[in-house]
């Protein structure tokens, strides 16, 4: 047991901290040779400072990383967060990986570093393979998240507009969105067939998963190859749907 | 890590079954025991196991603690590869 937490706690703080430290370090790199302006996309002068910009995603990133700890106090009265903490953890480490990546691209563009990240298929590739990973997270907990205490905790509420909508706007103005949505997710699914829910888990589970490995493989296809295959891939996860739903809707 | 872990749970038949019997349904370590030719505390001795893995979830309701699978997708492809494995040696 006592090794199961060291497991989690490697993965809830130390990876998370390492990502933090890899952007701070980052900025370090890159700051002497950065321009005094910087071109951010932004009409507000000191947006482009490159003080400013240096900063901006390692605070981004502790902020993020403060509400998903956070996340685990004030939802532990809505949902069992100890079964899918194992989801949040992972969800953390994604999103600060992808914002060390994007970190790496603005400032490595202006400084002309030698990571050549300002080639076109470097993009196309990180941007299909940010997809990929996406799909194969949420695929993969899908059943965990189905079978947490979301449903039996949060659909009573269902019965009691007022608490849902307390519920919701604390958990927005702690800027725990994520939280608040699968709250709302929470709250539709209890009186529903059970057997029913289980085939659209099952479904849903199986198609994100399969599209995540196929958007991953077309990574491999050369130049921007790689957006076409996941446009292809997304149109096909949502005809797939439709078709389930809709064969599902008929046999009922 | 984890995987490791999940890997180590999954190595063992009676663990799997365990893991089989809990898809039907959500069972008490006594259920769980009936199925099995063996002593309690070897039965909680692999509840243990799976449940440092996160391949399953217990919660305590009135007397009893009510065993739940807590698979993901990549663990259930793992305990369907290693069943095909040990059928295959059979």
């Amino acid at each position: 047991m006592e090794d199961a937490r060291q497991q989690q706690a490697w993965r809830g703080l130390l990876i998370p901290f390492a990502l933090i430290l890899i952007t701070i370090g980052i900025s370090f790199w890159a700051y002497p040779a950065l321009p005094e302006r910087l071109d951010t996309f932004s009409d507000v002068d000191w947006m482009t400072q490159k003080p400013v910009v240096a900063v901006f995603i390692p605070l981004v990133m502790l902020f993020i990383f403060a509400m998903f700890r956070l996340a685990s106090f004030v939802g532990r009265s809505y949902f069992d967060m100890q079964r899918l903490k194992s989801l949040f953890d992972w969800w953390l480490i994604f999103l600060l990986g992808f914002l060390l990546v994007v970190h790496a691209f603005m400032l490595e563009l202006p400084s002309n570093g030698s990571l050549s990240l300002s080639n076109q298929d470097t993009v196309v590739k990180l941007v299909t393979l940010v997809f990929a990973i996406y799909l194969m997270l949420v695929g993969n907990y899908f059943p965990r998240l189905q079978r947490s205490m979301l449903q039996q905790k949060t659909a009573p509420n269902k019965e009691k507009p007022w608490n849902v909508f307390v519920s919701v706007v604390k958990m927005k103005l702690l800027g725990l969105n994520f939280l608040g949505e699968l709250y709302l997710l929470g709250l539709g699914s209890r009186k529903d067939d059970p057997r029913l829910q289980k085939q659209i888990g099952s479904f849903a589970s199986r198609i994100l998963m399969l599209g995540g490995i196929l958007v991953g493989l077309s990574v491999l296809l050369p130049g921007i190859y790689p957006i076409f295959g996941l446009i292809t891939v997304m149109a096909a996860i949502g005809a797939a749907t439709f078709l389930f739903m809709t064969r599902l809707k008929k046999n009922r | 890590m984890s995987i490791n872990k999940a890997f180590k749970a999954l190595a063992d038949p009676t663990r799997r079954k365990i893991l089989d019997l809990l898809k039907e349904q959500d069972l008490t370590a006594g259920e769980i025991a009936d199925h099995f030719d063996m002593s309690k505390p070897s039965i909680s001795r692999h509840l243990n196991l799976l449940k440092e893995a996160e391949l399953i979830w217990d919660e305590r309701k009135a007397n009893f603690i009510i065993y739940s699978l807590n698979t993901t997708v990549f663990q259930d492809v793992l305990q369907w590869i290693l069943n095909f494995q040990s059928e295959k040696e059979k």
